[in-house]
């Protein structure tokens, strides 16, 4: 397929267009947090805690007299720290051991398999406990362990695409010039798997951002005064009745972000699918 | 039939081992020693010397681990730090509450999303199909605690009608039921409707027409009938995700399961508990592939085959 | 001459891709006479398959019938509904297809899959299983009581076929198509399948349309045959007729690959050229960049189909027009 029909049908699918829009806008809102948010994210001021939304403070305030508005604005930096470390964690774990086992196949494919399938098995959130409980908590470490375990539906991706390819005349003909493995791993198997894993990546990105702020809303990632959408929640919780707008603000942030990636992962699926 | 199973059984028996040294090596990270974290601080060091010996802890790890691994097979899982109660105990008050919600939260994910999935399928291309895939997919980005908190605010605070948390009798199972029910029901459409789709491409559909069969007898035997034995293998395979995902569900609503429990166990740094419900939880996702492995063989007889062949 | 069973008359079918709609199908006309066997032969692609399931309304999507007419036994099938078409398949007419290990239902064991038809006949299910059990009698089925309790992958892949064309016999159709019905069987099995066919047909007094790349299959059982190219019937006539004295460029180029082939078998695809994109058909005659007689006319104008005498005719600028005749 050509660049430039690529290009054309991303132009024309909607899904990827609305998708992308909503990921740039949380990127800029990221990039620029410093200009756009009124306060900084840890300033303090009792005398105004829980201002309902209004003029004053676009979301209004909670207990310590924080306006959400900037929290959350500050807080996007944290939503797109998690999936840029899921996904290089992820692609770096499941596409190397994917190549390695697809192409080499033999033991290595089975071991490589072996470990695959066992990963699969672990407990994901659970996993992130145990190292949150032996280590204390910290975003870092959540987001490490939920990576950790959310590669092995990339690595046999790439793996089953890896074994077609590899028997294809242009890497035969590659390695009957005596390239190298590697060369050949590097220069023509790895760019034909590369669509395919970042749609991938792309499709689960939300869930990872979603589990990850999960556990900082159980208190084992982000600690306060971190504007981590997820310990926002949480912190809103002890006032759902008084307070309402805490809760609900950081939620929809998620919902934004999370519908953006979404978006984009599935409209990249329909570009780069040759059948449409 | 009977070898199919021991072997997966053998399998899984190996991923259990394999993830509780895993574990075991989490746990080795810890900072500082696990005696000075039990004992008190004023005891002299001769009595901790003691004590380590006594608990093994001057041992090399791996003979560390073989000790742990033999008491876990006596079923013995150590005993809460926090309350001096044995973890197995503790595992086993908690576990049926776990099993519960994710156990009916599969069941009406799979009683919404099968039905909307066929339809889906059925309708393939429509405006009802894009709809209805949107909408699901959708309900997938909602972070699950986020709307429990908002489902709290309506059912439980305004309107008085559900509680708020703990468990009272079923009407406390609504709440979380639904929390974990509606970002599932995506997921559970998707599979069912490109099962459906797939399906309807197969030649035996064709020969099935071609014999007479009126449209809508073979929409139910031909079809479905073939569809729906992926869709069964999936509800196994999904079954663990839901009772590891439980875990933060269950803290926004008090539920007295197996994640309320290693939550609080966390707060009081109670190892014994945390390493316990882990071991379940890989134990249950081991034994809930396995089912749905068995169920495949069942439902579908060229797996049976597969089964039987690979005796020789 | 006998009554005809089944008329087609400038059947189109057409295909809706991404890259505008394909014409599979263009403008084909042949019938069959009640007892006759037809034959329609040609490369893959070239529309023959697509044609059979046109006969019992069947094409998948996104493919569509946009022409013609199908009249069996005086009947348009495509002015019928849904409902009343499912009265004709199974019943009137019925197919079987090239693989029988796919297209027969995995989880349903074969002897169920019979009764399940026989039972579309307002048959209680012990009769119909005996009346199953008696037709994979008839197609020679070895130990036809235990393989109906085997599903089709525990079958070899010409028992496999046996259940299919078990299963479709089972009504008394009139007719059978049979699409490619030895293609994906062993050399032996293949001559075994052809010869129940024909033996079939004799019995059961049916006419047998026949969709095979393999002219040693035409040879064998057909009455008349229909060369097929990129989507049009090329050339008909009585089998020995074609055979001896082919009038089609394209036939001519197949019979004299003909003896070169393994025991009767030919590869079409060893014509020189390749097979035509449907999507992207050359100007003129389809056949012409292959055609070793071309004109000049062949690259601009699509030739007429000319009738020779009834039941015999031909599409190329070769034959008819003067040249023809002066000849």
């Amino acid at each position: 397929m050509s660049r430039k029909r690529t290009y054309l049908k991303a132009a024309k699918n909607g899904m990827f267009i609305t998708g992308t829009v909503l990921f740039l806008t949380v990127l800029l809102v990221a990039v620029f947090a410093d200009r756009i948010a009124p306060h900084k994210y840890d300033e303090m001021n009792i005398e105004k805690a829980f201002i309902p939304p209004g003029r004053a403070y676009l979301f209004g305030t909670d207990e310590f007299g924080r306006c959400l508005f900037s929290r959350i604005i500050y807080g996007s930096r944290i939503a797109l720290k998690i999936g840029l470390m899921v996904v290089a964690i992820q692609i770096s774990v499941g596409v190397s051991v994917g190549l390695l086992a697809g192409y080499f196949g033999g033991k290595l494919d089975m071991i490589l398999s072996f470990i695959t399938d066992l990963t699969w098995a672990m407990p994901p959130v659970v996993l992130s406990l145990a190292i949150v409980t032996v280590l204390g908590p910290s975003l870092e470490r959540v987001v490490v362990s939920t990576a950790l375990v959310s590669w092995p539906g990339c690595a046999r991706m790439v793996r089953s695409k890896t074994q077609s390819i590899k028997n294809m005349p242009f890497v035969e003909a590659a390695r009957a010039l005596g390239e190298s493995d590697l060369s050949i791993i590097v220069r023509y198997i790895l760019p034909n798997t590369l669509g395919i894993v970042i749609v991938l990546t792309t499709l689960q990105l939300p869930g990872a951002i979603l589990s990850t702020t999960g556990l900082s809303f159980l208190g084992l990632g982000s600690q306060p005064p971190s504007p981590d959408w997820g310990l926002i929640l949480s912190e809103g919780v002890n006032y759902v009745s008084k307070a309402p707008w805490i809760s609900i603000f950081p939620g929809l942030a998620l919902i934004y972000t999370a519908v953006g990636f979404n978006l984009m992962g599935e409209g990249l699926r329909d570009i780069l699918d040759p059948r449409t | 039939m009977l070898n199919y199973v021991l072997k997966r059984l053998a399998v899984g028996v190996l991923v259990i081992i394999s993830a509780s040294i895993v574990l075991f090596s989490i746990m080795q990270l810890m900072p500082g020693d696990p005696i000075r974290m039990v004992a008190d601080p004023r005891l002299p060091p001769h009595r901790i010397e003691e004590l380590k010996r006594a608990w093994g802890l001057d041992k090399p790890a791996y003979v560390q681990y073989l000790y742990w691994m033999k008491n876990l097979l006596r079923g013995d899982m150590g005993t809460s730090i926090a309350t001096g109660q044995p973890v197995g105990y503790l595992i086993a008050s908690r576990l049926p509450y776990t099993l519960l919600l994710a156990g009916t939260a599969m069941v009406v994910r799979y009683l919404i999303g099968v039905p909307l999935g066929l339809i889906a399928a059925l309708r393939q291309g429509t405006k009802l199909d894009r709809l209805l895939v949107m909408a699901t997919t959708m309900l997938m980005m909602i972070p699950g605690y986020w709307f429990a908190i908002l489902l709290m605010m309506v059912f439980a605070i305004k309107l008085r009608w559900l509680p708020i948390s703990g468990f009272q009798g079923p009407a406390s199972l609504v709440l979380p039921l639904m929390t974990m029910v509606l970002p599932g029901i995506g997921g559970t459409l998707r599979v069912t409707r490109s099962e459906v789709l797939d399906t309807a491409r197969e030649p035996f559909v064709l020969t099935a027409h071609a014999k007479g069969l009126s449209a809508r007898a073979v929409q139910v035997y031909h079809i479905l009938r073939n569809a729906l034995i992926p869709v069964t293998v999936s509800f196994f395979l999904n079954l663990p995700w839901l009772i590891s995902g439980s875990v933060i569900i269950e803290n926004v609503f008090a539920w007295p399961g197996m994640g309320r429990l290693v939550w609080g166990a966390i707060q009081s740094q109670d190892l014994p508990v945390v390493q316990g419900v882990f071991v379940m939880i890989t134990a249950l996702t081991v034994v809930c592939n396995i089912v749905g492995d068995i169920v495949a063989g069942l439902l579908d007889p060229r797996i049976r085959v597969e089964i039987e062949e690979a005796r020789e | 001459m006998a009554a005809k069973l089944l008329e087609v008359s400038g059947l189109e079918v057409q295909f809706d891709t991404s890259s505008g709609p394909v014409r599979a199908v263009r403008g084909v006309s042949f019938d069959i006479a009640e007892g006759e066997v037809l034959a329609l032969v040609g490369e893959s692609g070239c529309g023959k398959s697509t044609t059979a399931l046109s006969i019992l309304r069947l094409v998948p999507r996104p493919g569509e019938i946009t022409g013609g007419r199908i009249v069996f036994d005086g009947v348009n099938l495509l002015d019928l509904d849904e409902c009343s078409m499912t009265q004709y398949r199974g019943k009137q007419i019925s197919m079987i297809f090239q693989n029988p290990l796919v297209a027969l239902n995995p989880v349903y064991r074969s002897g169920f899959q019979v009764q399940e038809a026989v039972m579309l006949d307002k048959v209680p299910p012990d009769r119909a299983w005996r009346a199953a059990l008696n037709v994979l009698k008839q197609v020679r089925l070895p130990d036809p009581e235990d393989r109906a309790r085997s599903y089709p992958h525990e079958l070899s892949g010409g028992m496999r076929q046996r259940v299919m064309i078990g299963m479709m016999i089972s009504r008394f159709p009139r007719l059978l198509i049979a699409d490619e019905p030895t293609t994906a069987l062993d050399v032996t099995i293949q001559a075994q399948i052809l010869d129940l066919l024909d033996d079939l047909r004799h019995e059961k007094r049916m006419s047998l349309l026949i969709i095979t790349h393999d002219l040693g299959v035409v040879a064998d059982i057909a009455d008349r045959v229909g060369v097929m190219y990129a989507g049009a019937l090329v050339e008909t006539g009585d089998v020995t007729e074609v055979f001896e004295k082919p009038l089609h460029p394209y036939t001519q180029l197949l019979l004299k690959a003909l003896p070169r082939g393994p025991k009767n078998e030919l590869r079409l695809e060893s014509i020189p050229g390749g097979v035509p994109n449907l999507s992207n058909l050359p100007p003129g005659c389809p056949f012409h960049p292959r055609c070793q007689r071309r004109l000049d006319i062949c690259s601009k104008v699509e030739p007429e189909t000319l009738e020779i005498h009834p039941g015999r005719t031909v599409r190329c600028h070769l034959v008819g027009g003067e040249s023809f005749w002066k000849r």
